[in-house]
């Protein structure tokens, strides 16, 4: 018996260890492959770099650059995005006419079919960086915008981004309405690329979203317009504050002091601040107090005062906002029986002291 | 029949050797799914935008030793756009609190809550002496983050942390906790190899393993983020393993689901240890922790099978099997000695754990390293792979009784 558990035991033991020896073998092949090729380009980069910056300070030698491009595409191309967020305007052009010329446009353009997932991406997002710039938009032609379909999220992000670099407002739109059905993730990856063109999607988009009805669509472009924090003309803003659904109802008191100033936009916020939903009266209080609502003082004196912890913080918070008699309030409320009140409008009366 | 025993014994090893390595082996699929999720760096974006959500971090610490103080500064020093360090003291001495006041310029805010002079993202706590549960949901009540970060005072951390943890959160709804860690390496001595070939079985094991079957739980070294409501549906905790597994047991029996995502990046992580002591001090102290949870499983919704299969299986590989392997070698060797059983017996024993043990440790080293896209130092690779051979002669009989006397003290 104790000779076939010997064997059993030995034969496992030997087929697992040579399976762990070829793995080990074949991962130190790729370990050391990838160190040499990681080495090669991390000697040339400096040298790239260098020769890139001259060549953005306007020296139109090229002769180094190519020969970069013998020795290492992929070190060229490392070095090229190395520039990504650091350079705009003529020296960004320059930088993907450079990467046009060299012909790296195009072959990022072939990547974006390449079976490595990675790989795949990293074309996306060079081709992102690099359609800033009109000639290269016409090498990648339809690509980016037939990724917006594609099944991989990052794919549908890089290519997102890359199109609103056209600036054509179709099909920012199109992004736009791609944008606000996506993760949270990508609307905020988005909302910044989108910002400049607020005005524009508010005029057309928002409209065709809000035409909808779809709460989550509706949900999504509000956080969109919360995103971009700059006041907008908002349609509809109104009509939201007083939307059924929660989720676009608390939105809607967000986005409520970045849109115009109107009767309903001030009747909803004060609406709000006497709704059961606590979340909808904390929303109620922050517009409240961003927009100076005097006509919320009583109300949000109330919510102090008798309010639980949360709310209580809300409303202080809101009156501090709101001088002089947001502070005449939270001062006398100090010395509130109720010791939530007191404390929450020392705190808030505090803050808005060193405010001032 | 002492023979007999010592070889069902033996056999029970070997099969938990090869279970092991399935483990090991899902942890590398999981990881390898994981590095295709997304190759982008988010973070920046993330720093400047509004719609970052605000993050908490509380923090309970212990003292107001000057370790305590430099852990709330490194705290203050994470990058987010939105976020606040809420530090709770626990009941601390006159002292004591003054050190804090004195470190952070504390000014009264409002009853008990102090605020910093300079720091504005700052909020003090004090409050009576009373559990860290207590405690802990205190702080939460004070704070205002929809976030809540939790970071062991004994790790080390990347600034923004925060904002790469964020992610998993942001891109799926559904994830309510998220966790995040990689190994680090040192080689410059035996110990330390031993450190890293630990390091990599818990991470290719409980972390990624456990991630890919839903029942990831904090693990030494790591940070966790949550969103606010799930750390208010978990209700009393005693630690933040305790707080995860409540909410896998709450999910579990029928409540909201739960599901904790790992950021299989070096976010957080534990220094590899240079000495034996620390070393076993790290063993020791994750073993507490465990031992703590399997004392308060009745505490926890669904009790010892509030993680599944995952909690009894964690019982039986940090508890039963070091016990039984202890017991193989002190009996084989008395046997033997005594004549009681054939020398085949001893081998036998010896091939179902050190042998089966050197191949799991070489199968750790390579696995983790086919899970990663790119390739990694091949001269340290090496190293961890032969050093696997001195792991299981001698250190892992040793471990064995650190796992013992640290689940018993």
């Amino acid at each position: 018996m104790i000779g076939t558990e010997l064997s059993l035991v030995s034969v496992v033991l030997c087929g697992f260890g040579l399976w762990v020896l070829g793995m080990f073998g074949m991962s130190l092949l790729r370990a050391l492959a990838w160190q040499k090729k990681y080495r090669a380009t991390q000697a040339h980069l400096p040298a790239i770099r260098s020769a890139l910056v001259d060549y953005l300070s306007g020296n139109e030698d090229r002769t180094r650059l190519r020969e970069f491009i013998q020795e290492s595409r992929e070190a060229v191309a490392a070095a090229v995005m190395s520039f990504e967020g650091t350079v705009n305007g003529t020296a960004r052009e320059r930088l993907c006419d450079l990467a046009l010329e060299l012909a790296l446009v195009h072959e990022w353009c072939q990547q974006t079919r390449s079976k490595n997932v990675m790989e795949q991406r990293a074309a996306y997002w060079r081709l992102a960086f690099v359609c800033a710039y009109e000639p290269c938009r016409r090498v990648a032609g339809d690509i980016l915008l037939l990724a917006l379909n594609d099944a991989d999220e990052e794919v549908r992000l890089a290519a997102g981004n890359a199109i609103i670099y056209t600036g054509a407002v179709d099909d920012v739109e199109r992004v736009f309405e791609h944008a606000i059905v996506q993760t949270q993730l990508n609307r905020i990856v988005l909302s910044e690329e989108l910002r400049p063109f607020a005005v524009a999607l508010c005029e057309r988009a928002i409209p065709k979203v809000l035409k909808s009805g779809d709460a989550a669509r509706i949900a999504g472009m509000l956080h969109m317009v919360v995103a971009w924090e700059r006041a907008v003309p908002l349609p509809g803003i109104g009509q939201l504050l007083s939307a059924e659904d929660r989720r676009v109802r608390i939105l809607a008191l967000q986005a409520a002091p970045l849109a115009q100033d109107a009767p309903e936009v001030r009747k909803g916020i004060l609406d709000a601040l006497v709704d059961p939903d606590p979340e909808i009266v904390v929303g109620g209080a922050q517009a409240a107090g961003r927009l100076r609502l005097e006509a919320a003082l009583p109300t949000l004196a109330r919510l102090l005062r008798t309010g639980d912890a949360d709310l209580a913080r809300a409303a202080a918070s809101a009156l501090g906002k709101i001088p002089p008699r947001g502070l005449v309030a939270l001062q006398e409320l100090t010395s509130s029986t109720s010791s939530t009140a007191a404390s929450a409008a020392s705190e808030a009366l505090t803050k808005a002291q060193g405010r001032v | 029949m002492i023979s007999a025993l010592l070889q069902a014994g033996s056999m029970i090893l070997f099969l938990s050797a090869v279970a092991g390595l399935g483990i090991l082996l899902k942890g590398c699929y999981v990881l390898r799914r994981q590095a295709r999720r997304s190759s982008h760096d988010f973070t920046s974006i993330l720093l400047k935008s509004p719609q970052m959500p605000m993050v908490s971090v509380i923090a309970a610490p212990a003292d107001s030793s000057p370790a305590s103080r430099g852990f709330v500064r490194h705290l203050l020093e994470l990058h987010c756009s939105r976020s606040e360090v809420v530090v709770v003291l626990n009941g601390p001495s006159e002292q004591d609190f003054q050190a804090w006041r004195d470190e952070f310029r504390l000014q009264s805010a409002a009853l008990g809550v102090w605020e910093s002079a300079d720091l504005p993202a700052l909020q003090v706590l004090r409050t009576e002496s009373s559990s860290w549960s207590a405690a802990y949901h205190t702080g939460l009540a004070i704070s205002s983050g929809s976030l809540i970060a939790m970071l062991d005072a004994e790790s080390q951390f990347v600034p923004d942390i925060l904002l790469r943890l964020a992610l998993p959160l942001l891109a799926d709804e559904e994830t309510a906790a998220v966790c995040g860690t990689a190994p680090q390496f040192a080689s410059n001595s035996l110990i330390e190899h031993f450190a890293g070939i630990e390091g990599l079985r818990l991470y290719l094991a409980r972390c990624a393993a456990f991630a890919g079957w839903n029942m990831l739980l904090p693990v030494q070294g790591c940070c966790v983020l949550l969103r606010r409501d799930a750390v208010v549906r978990a209700g009393a905790f005693a630690s933040p393993l305790e707080l995860i597994l409540q909410l896998h047991g709450q999910a579990r029996r029928g409540g909201p689901p739960f599901r904790m995502a790992l950021v299989p990046e070096p976010v957080s992580w534990i220094a590899p240890s240079a000495s034996e002591s620390g070393l076993r001090h790290l063993i020791v102290r994750d073993q507490q922790s465990l031992a703590s949870v399997i004392r308060h499983r009745r505490q926890i919704a669904g009790g010892i099978g509030a993680l599944g299969w995952g909690l009894p299986a964690l019982f039986y590989w940090r508890m039963v099997r070091p016990l039984l392997e202890s017991a193989v070698y002190v009996l084989a060797l008395v046997a033997i000695v005594t004549g009681l059983a054939p020398l085949q017996v001893g081998v036998l024993a010896l091939l179902c754990t050190v042998g089966a043990g050197i191949l799991v440790s070489m199968a750790a080293v390579v696995l983790r390293e086919l899970a990663e896209y790119q390739g990694s130092d091949p001269g340290r690779m090496t190293k961890l792979f032969l050093a696997s051979i001195p792991e299981n002669l001698g250190y892992r009989q040793m471990r064995n009784l650190w796992l013992l006397q640290g689940f018993f003290r």
